[in-house]
């Protein structure tokens, strides 16, 4: 009894501790597009907004009492992998690019240092308007890094467009066919997982789990990346989403996780279709190794660890602040040294006890955990329902 | 206490550490955002607001106030 | 190894050799001693899986003699991980058969 009412408590509370985290972060400082945009180079004064994305400023003369050249400058938001990201672009009177930047975005840090650091941004400052250099995406971080390319080309098309009277800028690109692929592999994956738990193939399920463990590592962890993790979770509470991300995947396959755990009661995807936890399993196999003992007090660490993630990301509005699963770096090699260090350890430690992430500190396992409180709850109280029915006819 | 039951616990210690540390690197990350509107800059001219000047350590100050505290 | 040092390189290299010659030794005597049997070649891929598991060491650790220290735990993390994986699976194979098992 004492431990339902705890447990109790933890769900609710947890609920208005996100809720609370969620109006805190709206009355943050945060700035208007505007600031931000006189913000790019201390050089650009003046900056005055001209129509809609486009600003006009003054490059400060070298010398007093001269006339400042005038500056365009134009922003464009695209969506990137967490959300939208927004650049700017600075162009003076001949044409030329003077500065990019990237004003805004909710993409993981490591993976917008990855794309700037490999020079994306170096490419574009003294081209011109009219030929403006064909820059490839950064591998491993291809969302993020047409997320930029592409932002700057549609700011750099709008000043040509409204100041020197060139051709309208292209419309944002649909839906790339790779993104296509990876929603239909998701789909298909978790239909498989379906037929699989139908009683009918009972006999055969020990060897198709294998099976689908394997294609599920190659497909959703080596090939797509489409894993979901505690950011996909908060950018689908937060409701980033509805203002455009590039890529859908990940937030479906965690809708459908959802989906099958209510309507089948069981944690299909943890058992089955997460790559990390299959690789994990893998390794353990090797050595055949039991899982670890769960305590209460490790259950309980885990979670309200996971719960101060996703309060922290909501509080910021940053999805990526709450990712501390080392998915993007056991799979596409993408992610800190901590990360790194992480990875390696769970690798390690995949031998000596069963899926030891999954089982000691996964979020995933977590928020399951959380979505089943509230599915039992549920079942009892339709459960004492019907009973009262009953019970008055 | 058994050897699996310390891997466990050694490694539940090291997933909350290394963990802890990656969301707290992430969240100072945020928190510098919130300060510094815009995120990455590139120019012609090499300057760029995110520039920042690396802290230069006065050694002779540090060394004559070290004597000082002596002489003190 | 230990950048501007010098006693730290030889205890450490001196350590090195000690641990990896009680290690081979050692395995062989607790494999008789527990009387598991282990063919020749086995053995071999055993050792030279751990000698090459040594190497990867001692290569990060040079790394990060070269000030280089970050290249060096990614070097160790990248290259020993498919070594310790590897070795793990040998001695499950070859040490720890199932037979094994049941006759004890």
């Amino acid at each position: 009894m004492r431990r339902q009412i705890i447990e109790r408590t933890a769900a609710w509370g947890s609920l208005l501790v996100l809720a609370l985290a969620w109006t805190m972060g709206g009355a943050r400082v945060q700035e208007d597009d505007a600031a931000r945009i006189g913000n790019i180079s201390p050089e650009i004064v003046s900056v005055t907004p001209l129509g809609k994305d486009m600003f006009q400023g003054e490059k400060q003369p070298k010398r007093q009492g001269e006339p400042g050249a005038p500056v365009y400058i134009a922003q464009a938001t695209r969506p990137g992998y967490g959300g939208p990201l927004g650049v700017a672009v600075t162009v003076g009177e001949n044409k030329i690019i003077g500065q990019v930047a990237i004003l805004h975005s909710t993409d993981t840090a490591t993976y917008l240092d990855k794309v700037v650091g490999e020079g994306i941004l170096d490419k574009f400052p003294g081209s011109r308007l009219d030929n403006l250099p064909n820059v490839d995406a950064v591998s491993g971080a291809t969302l993020s890094s047409n997320a930029i390319i592409g932002g700057i080309h549609e700011a750099a098309a709008r000043i040509g467009q409204a100041r020197f009277g060139m051709p309208a800028p292209p419309p944002p690109v649909r839906a790339s066919e790779k993104e296509l692929v990876k929603l239909a592999a998701v789909l298909l994956l978790f239909a498989s997982v379906l037929t699989l738990w139908n009683k009918r193939v009972r006999q055969v399920r020990k060897r198709a789990r294998t099976g689908l463990m394997v294609v599920s590592t190659l497909v959703l962890g080596v090939w797509l990346g489409t894993q979901f993790s505690l950011s996909s979770l908060t950018l689908l509470m937060s409701g980033v989403w509805t203002r455009g991300v590039a890529s859908y995947a990940a937030l479906l396959c965690l809708v459908l996780a959802i989906l099958v755990f209510l309507i089948t009661r069981k944690n299909l995807y943890c058992a089955t279709l997460c790559p990390f936890g299959a690789v994990q399993e893998g390794l353990g196999r090797i050595t055949g190794c039991s899982p670890p003992p769960r305590h209460s007090w490790i259950v309980w660490t885990s979670r309200i660890f996971a719960l101060i993630a996703i309060s922290a990301a909501l509080y910021f509005r940053n999805p990526a602040d709450a990712v501390y699963e080392p998915f993007g770096m056991a799979f596409n090699l993408i992610g800190s040294d901590l990360l790194f260090a992480l990875t390696i350890l769970i690798v390690i430690g995949s031998l000596v006890v069963k899926r030891p992430w999954c089982r000691l500190f996964c979020p995933v396992t977590c928020f399951f955990d959380y979505l089943g409180f509230f599915r039992n709850g549920w079942a009892r109280f339709r459960k004492r329902k019907t009973r009262a029915m009953k019970e008055v006819s | 206490m058994k050897f699996r039951k310390m891997i466990t616990y050694m490694l539940f210690l090291a997933f909350f550490l290394l963990s802890g540390m990656e969301l707290s690197r992430k969240w100072m990350v945020s928190l510098e955002r919130d300060t510094a509107s815009v995120r990455y800059v590139r120019s012609l001219e090499i300057e760029t607001v995110q520039k920042k000047e690396k802290k230069k350590i006065d050694y002779s100050s540090l060394l004559n106030a070290n004597k000082m505290s002596k002489d003190g | 190894m230990f950048p501007g040092t010098t006693i730290l390189n030889y205890l450490f290299w001196m350590a090195m050799g000690a641990m990896q010659v009680t290690i081979v030794l050692g395995a062989r005597a607790w494999l008789e001693d527990t009387g598991r049997k282990v063919p020749w070649w086995q053995m071999v891929l055993m050792y030279g899986c751990f000698l090459s598991f040594t190497a990867v060491v001692a290569g990060g650790f040079t790394l990060a003699g070269e000030f280089e220290s970050r290249a060096g735990w990614y070097f160790i993390g990248f290259l020993g991980v498919p070594h310790i994986i590897a070795g793990a699976g040998m001695l499950k194979l070859f040490v720890f058969k199932k037979t094994d098992m049941i006759e004890s």
